[in-house]
Parts: structure tokens; C-alpha cells; sequence
């Protein structure tokens, strides 16, 4: 009967807006993964090219968003570096998640003295300040795509572990766990088949956010030297590129890209928001 | 002072040896993560022959890994952190000529993201989830964290330089030809106010303006989020209605709705306070600080790998002694701690 | 008749719910008189505790009072100015609640505590209300009050922090104190204790007692009078000796019935059935749905608070059709 008066009941205004931002959110998403999928066809100009007689142009009829100071197009860079941040934002999350799902389920669903080592492990990782952590690593390892993907996953493990681990913790006291069990459900299959799939709510909504915070933290590694190097497109590179112009008036060079950078995390933030709202609409009336 | 509070105290305090333990092995690992020698790597791309022997035997290259542990945390006790090949120095003389810049600019950045933070905060505490304010709160909140902090301080650059000549050069933490003032805590707005030279103050304090704005705007709405949360929290608390019901004064249930949302909000504090540090190599290096932040993004650059370990052992110490502050204060204030 | 310390009258307070809004106290008609130790009874979400908070003035958002006036000796309470409000609570009225260590303020010692509700009333110094807290503390006869006094909420057990919340109340003499299931959760002998204290403050102090509660062997033992809540309505009112001799309505009696049996001693009470539904009320009587003796005119007309006998008060039209019948 409850299922039906959510579903019947006119929603209240704030639901209302909520609603609309969740929209906002995904239609922002929905722009930036398309102009990165597709970018490259509307890219104007070849996004690795140096053009030295058009250098530091302002955006204008030819280069839609000006030029930089070796003549490389700005818009054709911006939307070129979409796919591969994009690219290491996904898949450094996604990587983190996969090794935290087992990881934190295992931490939560065991007693044992691994667990609690585990977690202090955790603890110490989440102890440096974020960004100076990844920083060193990456400068240890070298910059390139692959390391950053490395550091940014290294870091979110641990705060996907603690979520699952938190889900865990209270499910496994639940009452269809034991009905699972009483069933024949052993060890493996009744945390893989029924604990696990259930634990993993909070992260999914949590993972946009954290897709997010990759994109900024790659951006501030390549802006230090210390992520992706020059004269690979990336939104973060390309904001130090043009980082010596704010002085001399041209601001477009680092204005674009980091306008595309913003855009794309409120984008996953706004949509982590609403998927967590909806995960928790449905976990309630559960 | 009773018995159970210095018991507090001191575990807490006992605490400190195995986690600066844990950050200096954590450390020692990351450079012998390196490929290849590491002395070679530390001495940098002039090392020569005998150097590398030489620094190889002072580390203990060849004798077992716990025995280079050990020699190695002996050496930071002494001070010693290895030598920049780059700047010709000692690691611990650069860090130490550097941080009192880096701490001036965290530390204004810190207390204008905690005023802020706070006023907002409670405003929306009050004003709850309708009305323009408290969208114009989200909004800020959302925004904040959706662009990067070095982006928006080139931006202010642009506008606050460039455009309106109101900013000085972002050319570093005075203008070209001052002179800093004499060294007393490092701070050079406080030293030049200790010292009557209101001209260097002035300076100082508008080389501040720029960066500090930029990043305690940007990490102000993580204490405002926290301190609206607690001030709503305690403000629907049984014992705030009860308060009201005993009929005391709106002053003094103020006053306790603040006392009692105060504990998460340092807690948030210290947290903000790290980050700051965090931020601060982004925001040095954008306006050229010759903080410990530049440094470090210089020692990258330079594969100066004894300043990048200094550095690293010095950033993971102090979120170590700040997170300890934190604790103590809620010691001081929560009379529920230590039971 | 001399006039009563407090009256509620048509005091209504509805809250807003996804299905819409719910009265949670529909109607109440109440007196307590001066120096009356008086009861409230009713099972958990009947509405009383939420009466007491509208007396007070009090309903925590988003809940409301919709309707009803609130006379505290003659005054309207609910439409006089802020501080005169403020100077009512604490001061003429005070209330202590179930949960005591919630109720105190975590981070202040119980004395100071004690000594800003003596100081929010009396202008005296913070020395003087200090003393005054520490002899609040001796009067409910807590052992040690200096020591005590300088304690935190969280060092006290259930018991000694609900005598501290009685010294804070009582500290400022008030005429009526209101007393929120006070004693639930507590240990019977506890229990014994904080009632005997509260009832002396009636008989030394000429206080007003008004204690809410599911717990019928109390209302027995402590009160004069007590009236009975179902569904936000009062459906029995009367002397407490008439109310357990001769109860007239069928969810009293079935609650005085059970507590016979001893079955509803300590217990959550309950007179078979589910709880009712707030929003969408039924027509007629609200306890019609799970009445024993409901007739069909049950469930099409709302029955009114009748006097049935000298000043007991009855809301069911069975009964007041015996009692026709009765005088006939």
C-alpha cells in the first residue's frame, strides 16, 4: 500500500526542483561525453598541430575559441582533450571500484584480524593530504596516462571500501541473510549472490562524484608537471599553457578548457546527487 | 585537570610515535620505488662516480632494508633530510626557509574560509531550504567545487591585474624591489607590523589578497555545509526545545546551539586546514610564492627526488600534528571526550 | 467554581504528511485545577504528549495549532507576546520529559545548568543562582548536590539525571508541572521515588501536577482526577476513583480491565487493534472500528463529551444511551 501513495501523492516543490537540477546534471553529462565522443568530428583543426603564424589569436571566425601560443586551436584542443580525461576519470573510478567491491565486502562481512589491518591501511592512505600523495607518486613513477589512472584509483579505493564495508556491516545482520542461509547458502555464494549486489548502492552514486574529483585532481597533476605532458591535449595542461597569458591579456588560452573542466565535474556532481536521491527513494520503500 | 583527561592526553599523544613511524617508512618506500639506484637518482643528473659511492655507503645501500631504515630515520632525527641537488642546499634548509611563506598564505586562507563558511552556514541553518539565499548558497557550494582553485586564481589574475590594475603583479609575496621585513615569525605581515614598516605591510598584505581570496572562497562552502548541518541538528535538539521550554533568553540558547555544534565544525577545521596545504602547491605556483607548494612542484619538474621526499615527510607530519590539535581542542571543549 | 490554572480549549494541532494533513490532537477540551495532581493516559501516538507541548505553545515545526485557545489563569497564552511567553514557561509552567540526559545540555555541568533557568527568572547574581541550583539538587534528594552540581549529563545514571531535570524544573517554584511520561524506563523503585517527590511538591508547594502516561497503575496510585486520549480526542474525563470504579467508556474499560489482569503493568498498552489512522479519519467515532459494543449510529455521527455523572465526562453514544436509561 505505501508503494502505491508514493507513486499516487503529487510531489512536494522541493522534489519538483530536485527533479529539474537531476536533469540539468545529466544533460550537462550527456553534452560533454558526446562532444568527447564525437569531438573529433567537429574538431576544426587537427588538435596536435602548431601553427606559428596564428599564434595567440583571440576567438574569432577561424578558431572558434582562439589560439595558443604555438598556433594550436583551441576548441579542436578543448573538445580533443575531453575524451582523454573523460577517459582517465572513468577508468581510474572504475578500476577502484572493482578492487574495492571485493575488498570491502570481504572487510565487512569478516571478523577476523585482517580486516581491521585492512582498514588501518585505509586509514593511512586517507591520512596524506590528496593531492601532495598523488603528487609524489606520480613523480616517482613518471607522468603518462597510465600512472595517473594508477594514483587516482590507489586513492579512491579506500573511500569505496568504507562505503561497502558500512553497507555490509548492516546487512549482514539482516534478516533475509539468515533466511538465505538457512537455505544453503554457503559463504561465498550468499556474500557474492546476496550481500555484495546489495551493498553497492551508495558507491554507484558516489562514484559520479568521485569521477569528478578525478578530473580536477588529473588537471591539477598536469598543471604542475606532474600527470600528462604536453602537447597531448588535456584540459588541465592546457590551463598551465596559458597560464603565463592571464598576465599578458590572453585569456582565452587557459579560460576555455577550464571552463570545460567545470562543466564537466558539476555535471557529475549533479547527477551523483540525483542518483543517490533515487537509490534512496528506493531503498526506503524496500 | 583530572586523571582521565591526562590519561587522554598522553595515549593520544603516545599515538603520534607509530603514525610518524608509519609516514617515514611509507616514505622510505617511495623513493626505492624508483628504477635503478637510488643514490644515483637522489644526487641527480650531475652525480659523478665516487658521489654516488660515497652516498650509496653514508645510506646503506648495500646492507639489509631495516638497517637502511633505521640509518635513514636516525638521519631525519638529526634534521637531516638529504640534500636538493637542484638548489645546492639541504633539503631541511630549504623547507625551513620556505614554510613560514606557505603557513602565512594557509593560515589567512584558513580564517577567511572559516568566516565565511561559518556565517553562511548559520544563515542557512536559519533560513532552512527555501528562498533565493539558500539557492544562492547551493549554487555557490556547487559551483565552488566544480572548478579548479588554480584556474580561478589565474582568472582573478586576469580581472584583478590585468583588467582593474587594483591587484599587484603575481610576481610573488612582495612587490620587485622590497625589501622584506626583519625575520621574527616568518609572517611578513607580522613581522613588518612588528616592526613599524606599515609601507612593507601594505605590500604584503596585497600580494595576500589575491591568492588568499581565491582559495578560501573556494573551501569556504565545505565549512559552511558542515556548520549548517550541525547548527540544524542541534537547533531541532531535545535539548534546545527544552531550553526554550525552561523559558531561557533567545541570547542564551544562541549561545547553546553554538557551543554544542562546535565539535563537528573543528573537526571539519582541521580537515579544511590540511587540504589548504594541498591546494597551496597549486595556488604557489600560479603566483610564483616561493613557498614550500612551489617548491615541490619544482623539485617534480626537477626529479629532485631528496626535496620531494623532504617535502612529502614534512606534509604528512604536519596533517599528523594538525589532526592531534583537532583532538585536543575537542578535549577542551566537549566534555564528553575522554569518558 | 474558582477558576482552573489551565484550560485548553478546542486546542487543535494538525501536522503535514505526505498524505496530506493529520490532526494529531483534534479538539481537546481540558482543565487542570490549582493544586491538582492530574493524569493523561492514552497508548503511544494517541496525542498526548504533543497536547502538552501545544499547552506549552511549543509544537515543533512542521507541526501547528490550527485551533483552540490555551488559558493559563484566565490568559490566552498562545496569542500574548514573545517574552510574556517566555516568562510563562519556566517560571509559571515547567515540564520534564521521558528522556532526561536528552534533555540536557550535553556540554554544561548540571549545576550551571540549574543555575541559568534560576537566572533566565530571578535577577540575581551567577554565584547566588548557582547556590540556589545546588539546593535545587539537595530538595530531590540527590546525594552530594555540591559534587553533583558539577557534573555532566552523560556521568549521571537514567535516575539521578531525571531528578536533575525535576530540580531544574522545579527550581523556579512553578505552579503547574508538566510531567512527560517521566518515569518510563526507569527502574521501579526509581520510579516509587520520583513520584512520591512530585507528589509532595503538590501537597508542600500547592503545585499542579499533570502527568502524561500509558502507565494506568500510576494514574491510580498518584492522580485526583485523569482523563483518557484516543486518536488525538479525549474520550473519558473524570475523577480518578470513578474513572477505575465505574469506567464508562469501552476503551477505558478495557484498559482498566487489562491493568486487573496485570497485564498491562510496565507494558506498552494496547486495546486490541491497530493504531488509527490520523489523516483520513473514519466518520463517527474513532474507536468504532475495533469497539466491542459499537451500533451502526457509532459509525455515522461523532459523539460529544457528556457529563454521565458529577463531573465525569464520557464521549460514546452507547454509554450515554445506558445512562439514559439508567435515570429512567
Amino acid at each position: 500500500m505505501s508503494a502505491n501513495i508514493l507513486l499516487e501523492a503529487p510531489l512536494p516543490p522541493q522534489a519538483v526542483k530536485r527533479r529539474v537540477v537531476a536533469y540539468l546534471g545529466f544533460g550537462l553529462l550527456l553534452v560533454v561525453v558526446v562532444l568527447a565522443f564525437l569531438g573529433p568530428l567537429f574538431a576544426t583543426h587537427d588538435p596536435t598541430q602548431a601553427n606559428a603564424l596564428e599564434a595567440l589569436q583571440p576567438p574569432g571566425a577561424r578558431h572558434w575559441l582562439g589560439t595558443n601560443s604555438y598556433g594550436g586551436d583551441i576548441f579542436s584542443r578543448v573538445v580533443s582533450a575531453a575524451r582523454l580525461d573523460l577517459f582517465i576519470g572513468f577508468a581510474s573510478v572504475a578500476s577502484a571500484f572493482v578492487i574495492a567491491a571485493p575488498l570491502g565486502t570481504a572487510v565487512g562481512y569478516s571478523r577476523a584480524w585482517w580486516a581491521s589491518v585492512t582498514m588501518r591501511a585505509m586509514d593511512f592512505i586517507q591520512s596524506f593530504p590528496v593531492f601532495i600523495l598523488a603528487m609524489a607518486i606520480v613523480s616517482v613513477r613518471g607522468p603518462g596516462t597510465f600512472n595517473v589512472i594508477l594514483v587516482i584509483a590507489l586513492l579512491n579505493v579506500p573511500i569505496f571500501v568504507r562505503l561497502i564495508r558500512a553497507e555490509v556491516l548492516s546487512l549482514r545482520e539482516r534478516a533475509f541473510v539468515d533466511a538465505a542461509r538457512a537455505v544453503g547458502n554457503s559463504g561465498f555464494r550468499l556474500v557474492t549472490r546476496h550481500i555484495m549486489p546489495n551493498a553497492l548502492g551508495p558507491s554507484i552514486a558516489q562514484a559520479s562524484a568521485n569521477i569528478g574529483w578525478a578530473l580536477l585532481l588529473t588537471a591539477g597533476l598536469s598543471f604542475v608537471g606532474a600527470g600528462i605532458r604536453p602537447p597531448t591535449p588535456e584540459w588541465g595542461t592546457m590551463i598551465a599553457e596559458g597560464a603565463q597569458n592571464m598576465i599578458t591579456g590572453e585569456w582565452w588560452i587557459s579560460l576555455f578548457p577550464g571552463l570545460a573542466l567545470g562543466t564537466a565535474v558539476l555535471g557529475f556532481a549533479l547527477a551523483g546527487d540525483a542518483l543517490r536521491a533515487l537509490l534512496d527513494v528506493r531503498a526506503r520503500t524496500v | 585537570m583530572n586523571r582521565a583527561t591526562l590519561v587522554f592526553i598522553l595515549k593520544r599523544v603516545a599515538q603520534l610515535v607509530p603514525q610518524l613511524l608509519a609516514i617515514s617508512a611509507a616514505v622510505f618506500v617511495l623513493i626505492r620505488l624508483l628504477p635503478g639506484d637510488p643514490a644515483r637518482a637522489l644526487l641527480g643528473p650531475h652525480a659523478t662516480a665516487r658521489g654516488v659511492a660515497s652516498l650509496s655507503a653514508q645510506m646503506g645501500l648495500n646492507r639489509p632494508i631495516p638497517e637502511q631504515y633505521w640509518i635513514y630515520v636516525k638521519g631525519i632525527l638529526h634534521g637531516d633530510l638529504g640534500h636538493s641537488w637542484f638548489t645546492g642546499q639541504s633539503v631541511t634548509t630549504d623547507l625551513a626557509q620556505r614554510a613560514p611563506a606557505t603557513l602565512e598564505l594557509i593560515t589567512y586562507a584558513f580564517l577567511v574560509a572559516i568566516v565565511v563558511g561559518a556565517c553562511i552556514g548559520a544563515v542557512s541553518a536559519s533560513r532552512g531550504d527555501r528562498g533565493v539565499i539558500a539557492r544562492g548558497i547551493t549554487w555557490y557550494t556547487r559551483l565552488a567545487g566544480a572548478f579548479p582553485d588554480f584556474w580561478m586564481g589565474l582568472l582573478a589574475i586576469y580581472v584583478f591585474f590585468y583588467r582593474l590594475r587594483i591587484a599587484p603583479a603575481p610576481l610573488g609575496r612582495l612587490g620587485i624591489t622590497a625589501i622584506p621585513p626583519k625575520t621574527i615569525t616568518g609572517f611578513y605581515t607580522v613581522d613588518s607590523l612588528l616592526t613599524g614598516n606599515f609601507t612593507t605591510f601594505l605590500d604584503a598584505a596585497a600580494h595576500l589578497a589575491v591568492p588568499v581570496l581565491v582559495l578560501g572562497l573556494i573551501v569556504a562552502p565545505m565549512i559552511a555545509r558542515v556548520t549548517s548541518a550541525a547548527m540544524s541538528e542541534v537547533l531541532s535538539s531535545d535539548h534546545i526545545r527544552y531550553a526554550r521550554a525552561a523559558g531561557l533568553g533567545r541570547a542564551l540558547v544562541s549561545r547553546y546551539a553554538v557551543r554544542n555544534a562546535l565539535p563537528p565544525v573543528v573537526t571539519i577545521g582541521g580537515v579544511l586546514f590540511v587540504y589548504l596545504l594541498g591546494g597551496a602547491v597549486l595556488i604557489e605556483k600560479v603566483f610564483s610564492w616561493g613557498g614550500i607548494g612551489q617548491y615541490a612542484v619544482q623539485a617534480v619538474g626537477n626529479s629532485d627526488f631528496a626535496a620531494i621526499q623532504g617535502f612529502v615527510l614534512l606534509a604528512a607530519t604536519f596533517t599528523v600534528l594538525v589532526y592531534l590539535l583537532v583532538d585536543l581542542i575537542h578535549l577542551a571543549i566537549d566534555p564528553r571526550v575522554a569518558y | 467554581m474558582t477558576q482552573p490554572l489551565l484550560a485548553l480549549e478546542h486546542l487543535e494541532v494538525r501536522f503535514p504528511t505526505s498524505r496530506g494533513e493529520s490532526t494529531v490532537v483534534d479538539r481537546v477540551d481540558l482543565t487542570i485545577g490549582r493544586g491538582e495532581f492530574f493524569g493523561l493516559i492514552g497508548e503511544t501516538g494517541a496525542g498526548k504528549s504533543m497536547t502538552a507541548w501545544a499547552a506549552m505553545g511549543l509544537v515543533p515545526p512542521p507541526g501547528h495549532i490550527s485551533d483552540g485557545v490555551v488559558r493559563f489563569e484566565g490568559r490566552d497564552l498562545l496569542r500574548a507576546r514573545e517574552d510574556e511567553q517566555r516568562r510563562l514557561r519556566g517560571q509559571e509552567m515547567a515540564v520534564i520529559v521521558q528522556n532526561a540526559k536528552a534533555a540536557l545540555n550535553p556540554m554544561l555541568s548540571i549545576g550551571k545548568q540549574i543555575a541559568n533557568a534560576y537566572r533566565a527568572h530571578h535577577d540575581v547574581t551567577k554565584r547566588e543562582a548557582y547556590e540556589c541550583a545546588v539546593d535545587a539538587l539537595g530538595s530531590v534528594r540527590m546525594p552530594d548536590p555540591p559534587a553533583k552540581a558539577e557534573e555532566y549529563p552523560h556521568q549521571l545514571s537514567g535516575g539521578m539525571a531525571q531528578r536533575a531535570l525535576i530540580a531544574l524544573a522545579m527550581v523556579n517554584r512553578p505552579k503547574l508541572l508538566i510531567a512527560d511520561e517521566p518515569t518510563t524506563g526507569l527502574d521501579v523503585t526509581i520510579q516509587a521515588e520520583i513520584l512520591d517527590l512530585m507528589s509532595e511538591r503538590v501537597a508542600s508547594q500547592g503545585s499542579s501536577v499533570w502527568i502524561i502516561t500509558h502507565d494506568l497503575a500510576i494514574v491510580a496510585n498518584y492522580t485526583e482526577r485523569a482523563a483518557v486520549m484516543f486518536a488525538g480526542q479525549i474520550i473519558e474525563n473524570g475523577p480518578t476513583s470513578d474513572l477505575f470504579a465505574d469506567p464508562r467508556h469501552p476503551y477505558t474499560r478495557g484498559l482498566v480491565e487489562a491493568l486487573q489482569n496485570e497485564r498491562a503493568r510496565g507494558e506498552r498498552l494496547k486495546v486490541g487493534g491497530a493504531p488509527p489512522d490520523l489523516v483520513d479519519r473514519p466518520s463517527g467515532c474513532q474507536f468504532a472500528y475495533r469497539c466491542p459494543i459499537a451500533e451502526p449510529q457509532c459509525h455515522v455521527t461523532m459523539p460529544e463529551l457528556s457529563e454521565l455523572a458529577q463531573r465525569h465526562y464520557v464521549r460514546c453514544l452507547v454509554a450515554e444511551r445506558l445512562a439514559r436509561e439508567q435515570t429512567a
